[in-house]
């Protein structure tokens, strides 16, 4: 024996000779001593050559010991290289030496044969999943106070010998978060892990995929779950003010349902007015495209919710993350309609795991924040009597304010009696999910409820129901997914918002109801503003939108899918003008009326697609093409209906005496396109992306329907490279990225280009009319914007500290306007493709820290800025266009060209504004030669999120920086009979007076109401409309696990949340958000509830 | 699996195929305009259309608080301002500025609106071989009164104004004025050509006198003729008129004369809107103290004693003791059934024309014959006076308490009579207001030029 012991080891020496020949020892001498590495099925000797490159250790081995091993799985992040051996070798019948920095892989010795017969030592095996139900790979399993290590295999299972029976083993992860289990004599432990995802690795969603932050080469921002259920807010947009750079969302209305106006990147379409607006995003709801703009009816629903906005109709609650996708890499397979950026909204999906049952209940109040500081009756009277004197006139008959008719001893608080409410709400929400590993459903429903500020029984009221499933077969080949939900949504308002009426009643108009409780109208000498709460405006609107993705796996690596969807919203309004709401005297005179609005848009989407994915020895490969039906039929209309008998029956329209159509409206929009994506990646350092669509959309004539758009998008990771491998301990992650692409903007009226008569709205002579319906222009086609970006993006400290900054650099060209025309033609305006071109840069940053991360407290801080420009780049023959008076070139689109106010004369109490063309007159539109940038300088956000235990505080502040009309734009003519803000006490009186605001007058025919006017058109009106808002603040309580166990729970959360809680502004108006004094400023509003999960 | 993979790629060829897929044609709820002009039904819609706009805009013509006569009735002597808004007060005070809302929106842009219009239906009519030859007539007629009738009033209100007569957006835009000559020799060529055009009667238009036939173009083209001083053919086309006796004539009783399909009617605008009469019904009779106008001073005392038209066609209202006159030659404020007819051209106003033609021809005689017919039915004795410039005074007075409030008669007569500098300089002082002469036309508005770059601003302004 001791020959063949001598040969044996003389073998061994030889093999290890020999393998020094083959082996490619490498000579590394990195400080780097964890891996970190991803690979599917990778054989041991290639697994332990990445293993070199990463680390400074050799690996020695005989090959022929690898010969019955199998590849392996592996999903390393930071892993020591024990874990790393010990993952690996798992099962293999190998074991390991560590010497230096040598490893030798050896044929395993079973030395353990005995260890389940040590006294109190036990064996113990189990698998590690996670929420998902998915195997956690490459967790590792220690048993506290001891150094016994494991190591989860592919599958999740782990195997952990000769511990002791009573032993607590804990559980990590790269990606999951710790757990502990105490053992308790148990040999099975199953355990399911909360995934704890690096941000760089959570997945982002982005047309067509996903992807993570890490590899993603376009500039996406977005919001989860998280942060959306943190806001008390009942419209998905208000959860993302100030939460995403690049992204301006502006509260139009704090009237429930009302309106918002986001701008993702800047103004890239000329065409800006509320009903024509070419600056809507592309709105994409799991998948299928989602009505930018609002279906109620412009008749009617102006004055009180300025439109409204569509994403009303979408539950917050059912949203678990919203992206916005801004650079061309991310938009331009959008084609034609991702111009303006692209907001994808994902709802919730189910889980798998135990079914989880979730009510979440909450109620508060909204008031308005701030108030204006207006004229008492003492100060108004004197102002009239003032402006009857300076215009050398005695208050007439009619001027009930001043002459006596009125009680002068009245004072009346108009914004407290009007908008002085508190409005409450009550929000309900219910979701049931779970599921298998191969079959997960959600089912859920929320019903909310809002009152208004304004006296009288007005509300807002959603309910609605979500729910889906996800499927995939045994073989994993065939998915299906399947969701839906449908909304209902009651807004039972007036039709005219009473926030305008504050400005416009003097402080001792008369009482609002007489001695009978009927509504006062001083024999007819005012209009008593509580009439506008009887004129009902009531919108009731249900959403369905519907889709599934099937897809099946064709062959290894290629997907063939499928995505369809439907959606299909209503709209009914009706807005009554009862009698009750028309003072009795003109009873005889008037009918009452109703006015009734019914509209649907119904689209269907169809999209198959191919992808196919790759993966290469240093490279994956993922290659997308599909293809876009889509038809959206929008149908509506609006019908007056007079001569009612009684109020009551108003909203019968058989009860009208006379019903006739006030419009009608239909359109129907097709969209086919053609689309392919490129994705290459190469050795996790170097990424391109490249993206084409080709468009064909039906808002365009004959031969102007097709167009082709592109982008290319490139990253790279050189946190990756070895030049950075030094460093690596402080920056941990670096990466460049780039894009460059083209995208397009149909925006516009459909049938635009065909030449067409309508139908008038009142027959003639028993003829029923037609009319020209406007002039055609067949030859116009797509706006395109040319998107440049350049990003960087930085992880320090593991990742601890992130920022990241981008830099766009945006061109519009190829303007489709409503071009303005002189009304001799016949009309004011065509649809025109304009030779102008817009440029919008700006700067992003974000910046994302872990301040503390600890075990029983963490402090995370999110800073992000905005700083957006624009300008008019090119625009030929601006001089002699119909722009001249509202663009320059070089100049912002936000800029006003205005008067410029020197000062009030002492001696003739007017205001004087510079003489420019030195005419000897103010003339327009010569002298209007000042220009103001109005709109945001730069905008953002602060937030901090402390967890101490189970407490968790979230506060959020929001500024921006602008410049806005201040309410000397919208103000009556100081004099006249409307209230004032006390900045007019400061007014001319006397000759010699030096003062800023002019001497009183109440006659629109003299000289001071045309000083008046030019004031109105100067930049005397434009103010700092900068504001820094505390817009949120959220604070949440956990029940601790013992409570939980005891009461049979699994979560019980008690919340406090607040929204538009403070601002800090210098703004003259009621609100710098919203701006001007006729609509209702965002609300502040607190809530409080509880979340149970069972 | 191999089978399935091709039925995918089958259906995504089969998709392909669909080239058409984005070709969605016309809209319901338009017609394209090649197929209106198809048949005589719908040709003559596209006819109608431009009177149901006229009456139903509130503005031009349209009789409401925003249309000519009532805002030349607050310009001139006729109306006194109670709105006491930016809107309508600079009218009452003679300050209209070029950014004046109503003055683009209901006197300029309306006004072009309808000739586009009528152009447009020209067009159509030119090209269209399916409509037949009677209806063809009849409806170019109808487009060539309504161009000559906006071009008028667009003239007037004005001064020099760019003739439109295609259209071509791209010429349109950019026109510059034309001379005030040109555009009357446009008028008077398409009132020509509408009166050979139009049908003699109203059977066309079911009897109703809601639509111009030939007798409305000789109307329009007297007055058109007596602004341009041409006497003899104003006279000429003026009798014609009167002298179609059986269709037209005064009416005895002053209460019937505005009634719908009144003998005096040549050519009214039907009411439209749902549960209303005329606009001037609606904004002219007071139940309340007036919100927009009533009647001024200078008008009621300019009737003399014993007017019938005083009498008739003006009433009053209390309120608080003050006493308001308001217009009262429309009777009925709003409601159903509609038995009142807007008033655009009346033959009264034809006599008074051909008073003044002959008049202006020395024909006193022939002149006091046609006042008298006017003031005897206002229970007024003959008229005096036997030398000329008496005669036109006495001219201009009749027309001044005949034709009040109706179409901005007064203030046009006073324009073109070169009286408006002595009658509102005196006037602006009751008004409390001042007189300029550059005031006789409006301006411009301002976005108009502003849009086309060979529009200038009249002087003054």
């Amino acid at each position: 024996m001791h020959s063949h012991a001598i040969l044996s080891l003389s073998m061994r020496i030889t093999a290890i000779l020999l393998c020094v020949g083959f082996l490619q020892v490498s000579a590394h001498t990195r400080a780097q001593s964890t891996i970190s590495l991803s690979e599917k099925n990778i054989s041991l000797d290639k697994l332990f050559d990445r293993i070199q490159q990463q680390t400074d250790f050799s690996i020695w081995y005989d090959r022929a010991v690898l010969a019955n091993t199998h590849p392996v799985t592996v999903d390393w992040k930071e892993v020591t290289i024990d874990q790393a051996l010990q993952s690996c070798l798992r099962g293999q019948s190998l074991q390991y030496e560590i010497v230096g920095n040598s490893i030798v892989i050896k044929q395993k010795v079973d030395s353990n044969n005995n260890s389940n017969n040590k006294s109190g030592t036990i064996d113990v095996r189990g698998r590690v999943v996670d929420e998902q139900g998915e195997p956690v790979v490459g967790a590792s399993i220690t048993v506290k106070d001891s150094r016994t290590v494991a190591l989860t295999g592919a599958d999740g299972t782990f195997v952990i010998h000769a511990i002791d029976e009573n032993a607590t083993i804990i559980f990590s992860g790269a990606n999951v978060e710790m757990h502990e289990e105490k053992l308790i004599r148990r040999t099975e432990c199953n355990v399911t892990l909360k995934k704890r995802i690096n941000k760089l690795d959570e997945i982002q969603i982005i047309a067509y995929g996903t992807t993570t932050r890490r590899f993603n080469t376009g500039s996406v921002t977005g919001i989860k779950a998280e942060e959306i259920e943190k806001q008390p807010v009942s419209n998905p947009l208000a959860a993302m003010e100030g939460r995403m750079p690049g992204v301006y969302v502006q509260q139009g209305t704090g009237m429930p349902g009302g309106a918002y106006n986001i701008i993702i990147r800047g103004q890239n379409s000329l065409r800006n007015s509320a009903l024509d607006n070419g600056n809507l995003p592309f709105y994409i709801i799991d998948g299928v495209p989602y009505t930018s703009s609002s279906l109620t009816s412009t008749t009617i629903s102006n004055s009180n919710l300025r439109f409204g906005n569509p994403l009303s109709n979408i539950n917050p609650a059912d949203i678990e993350s919203i992206e916005v996708l801004k650079d061309a890499d991310a938009t331009a397979i959008y084609g034609s309609r991702g111009a303006n950026g692209v907001v994808l909204v994902t709802t919730k999906k189910g889980k798998a795991g135990k079914t989880k049952m979730d009510l979440n209940v909450s109620a508060g109040a909204s008031t308005v924040e701030r108030k204006l500081h207006l004229l008492q009756t003492s100060d108004y009277l004197a102002m009239r009597r003032e402006a009857f004197t300076n215009d050398n006139v005695q208050p007439q008959p009619w001027n009930y304010d001043v002459n006596g008719t009125w009680d002068t001893t009245r004072n009346t608080d108009w914004q407290k009696t009007l908008i002085g409410g508190t409005a409450n709400i009550f929000d309900v929400q219910g979701t049931v999910s779970g599921g298998t590993a191969r079959t997960q459903f959600l089912f859920g429903g929320t019903y909310h409820r809002e009152t208004t500020v304004f006296p009288g029984n007005f509300s807002y009221q959603k309910g609605s129901t979500h729910f889906n499933i996800n499927h995939v077969s045994e073989d994993q080949r065939f998915r299906l997914f399947f969701n839906g939900s449908y909304l209902l949504a009651y807004n039972n308002l007036f039709s005219v918002d009473a926030t305008g009426s504050i400005l416009s009643l003097p402080p001792d108009a008369p009482k609002i109801y007489d001695s009978t409780g009927k509504l006062n109208w001083e024999n007819s000498t005012w209009r008593n503003p509580f009439a506008l709460f009887e004129k009902k405006y009531k919108n009731n609107s249900d959403n369905l939108l519907l889709n599934s993705l099937i897809a099946y796996e064709v062959v290894k690596g290629l997907d063939a899918k499928i995505n369809l969807g439907y959606t299909n919203t209503n709209v009914r309004e009706t807005s009554t003008n009862p009698l009750s709401s028309v003072n009795p005297a003109y009873w005889q005179f008037v009918k009452a009326s109703a006015v009734f609005a019914n509209s649907y848009i119904k689209s269907w989407i169809v999209e198959p697609q191919l992808e196919y994915k790759k993966d290469l020895e240093h490279a994956r490969l993922n290659v997308l093409a599909g293809m876009t039906f889509q038809q959206n039929v929008q149908e509506g209309q609006t019908q007056n209906a007079t001569g009612y008998s009684n109020d009551l029956l108003l909203e019968n329209i058989q009860a009208a005496q006379q019903v006739s159509v006030l419009a009608y409206n239909y359109t129907k929009y097709r969209y086919n396109a053609l689309f392919a994506r490129i994705n290459y990646q190469w050795k996790e350092k170097y990424i391109i992306n490249l993206t084409g669509r080709r468009d064909g959309s039906s808002r365009f004539g004959p031969g102007k329907q097709f167009a082709n758009f592109g982008a290319v998008g490139t990253a790279w990771i050189f946190s990756q490279e070895k030049f950075m491998q030094p460093v690596s301990p402080l920056i941990s992650f670096g990466k460049l990225r780039a894009s460059y692409g083209v995208t397009g903007n149909d925006q516009i009226q459909d049938y635009g280009y065909l030449e067409t008569y309508s139908p008038t709205q009142y027959p003639y002579n028993s003829y029923p009319g037609l009319i020209p319906s406007r002039i055609a222009n067949p030859l116009y086609s797509w706006e395109t914007t040319k998107k440049m970006e350049l990003a960087l993006e930085l992880g320090w400290l593991k990742d601890r500290i992130f920022f990241s900054a981008a830099g766009y650099h945006n061109r519009s060209s190829n303007q489709l306007v409503g071009y303005p025309l002189a009304t001799v033609t016949g009309f004011s305006s065509l649809q025109y493709n304009l030779p102008a071109e817009l440029q919008n840069d700006g700067l992003e940053f974000e910046l994302n820290t872990v301040n503390v991360r600890n075990k029983n407290f963490s402090w995370t801080t999110n800073i992000n800025l905005t700083i957006p420009h624009n300008k008019l780049i090119a625009y030929p023959h601006l001089e002699s266009s119909a722009y001249a008076n509202v663009y320059a070139i070089g100049q912002p689109l936000s800029i006003q060209k205005l008067y410029h106010y020197l000062r009030v004369d002492p001696t003739s109490g007017l205001y004087t504004f510079q003489d420019v063309d030195k005419d000897g007159a103010i003339s327009y539109p010569n002298d209007l030669q000042f220009l103001k940038r109005t709109g945001q300088i730069y905008f953002g956000g602060f937030r901090n999120t402390f967890k101490y235990e189970n407490l968790q505080l979230d506060i959020f502040f929001q500024f921006v920086k602008q410049n806005a009309n201040s309410y000397f734009y919208t103000i009556g003519l100081p004099g006249s009979m409307y209230n004032q803000p006390v900045d007019i006490l400061r007014r001319w009186q006397k000759q010699g007076d030096q003062s800023n605001v002019q001497k009183l007058t109440q006659d629109y025919s003299s000289p001071a109401y045309e000083t008046f006017s030019q004031m109105q058109n100067s930049d005397y009106v434009i103010t700092d409309a900068s504001f820094i808002r505390l817009k949120n603040v959220s604070i949440s309580y956990w029940l601790s696990n013992d409570v939980l166990r005891k009461a049979k729970l699994q979560g019980v959360r008690f919340y406090v949340q607040g929204q538009n809680l403070w601002t800090i502004t210098h703004y003259q108006g009621l609100d710098p958000e919203n701006q001007g004094t006729d609509y209702l400023p965002p609300l502040r509003t607190i809530v409080g509830g509880i979340q149970i999960t069972f | 699996m191999k089978h399935q993979t091709y039925i995918f790629f089958l259906f995504i060829f089969c998709l392909c195929s669909c080239k058409k897929f984005v070709d969605v044609g016309a809209p319901k709820n338009q017609i394209a305009s090649a197929q209106v002009y198809t048949d005589d039904r719908t040709a003559t819609s596209a006819i109608t259309g431009i009177y149901s706009q006229m009456i139903s805009s509130g503005g031009f013509v349209s009789g409401s608080q925003l249309s000519i006569g009532f805002l030349m009735g607050l310009s001139a002597d006729e109306l006194k301002d109670y709105s006491n808004g930016p809107d309508l007060a600079p009218f009452y005070t003679n300050a209209v500025i070029p950014t004046n809302a109503p003055l683009k929106n209901n006197l300029w842009q309306e006004g072009y609106k309808y000739i586009y219009d009528a152009n447009s239906a020209l067009d159509g009519l030119n090209q269209s071989a399916s409509v037949t030859d009677a209806t063809r007539s009849q409806l170019m007629g109808e487009a060539k009164f309504i161009r000559a009738f906006c071009h008028f009033y667009l003239v007037n209100l004005f001064g020099d104004v760019p003739l439109v007569l295609t259209t071509d957006y791209q010429a349109n835009n950019i026109a510059p004025r034309t001379s005030k000559a040109t555009v009357y020799d446009q008028i008077i060529t398409d009132l020509q050509d509408a009166k050979k055009l139009l049908a003699h009667d109203y059977a066309f238009a079911g009897g109703e006198r809601t639509r111009p036939n030939k007798y409305a173009a000789q109307a329009l083209l007297a007055r058109a003729y007596l602004y341009r001083q041409d006497w003899v053919n104003s006279e000429k086309e003026a009798d014609s008129v009167i002298a179609n006796g059986d269709q037209y004539t005064l009416s005895d009783d002053l209460n019937t004369v505005f009634l719908a399909n009144s003998l005096e009617a040549i050519w009214q605008l039907q009411p439209v809107l749902p549960s209303l009469n005329t606009n001037e019904g609606q904004i002219f009779i007071l139940s309340t103290a007036p919100t927009s106008a009533a009647l001024s001073d200078n008008l009621l005392n300019a009737f003399e004693p014993g007017d019938n038209r005083r009498k008739n066609w003006i009433d009053s209202i209390i309120v608080l003791s003050v006493t308001y006159f308001y217009p009262f030659k429309y009777k009925v404020q709003s409601g159903t059934p509609v038995a009142e007819y807007s008033m655009v051209l009346r033959v009264a106003e034809q006599y008074l024309i051909r008073a003044e033609a002959r008049a202006q021809q020395n024909n006193l005689d022939g002149a006091k014959a046609d006042i008298n017919m006017i003031r005897h039915r206002a229970n007024l004795p003959d008229v005096a006076g036997n030398d000329l410039p008496t005669m036109l005074e006495q001219i201009q007075h009749e027309r001044q308490v005949e034709l009040f409030t109706e179409l901005g008669h007064r203030w046009f007569d006073l324009a073109r009579t070169a009286s408006l500098d002595s009658v509102m300089t005196v006037v602006s002082a009751t008004k409390g207001s001042s007189w300029s002469a550059y005031r006789n036309i409006f301006p411009v508005p301002q976005t108009e030029i502003q849009n086309d770059i060979n529009l200038h601003q009249n002087p003054g302004y």
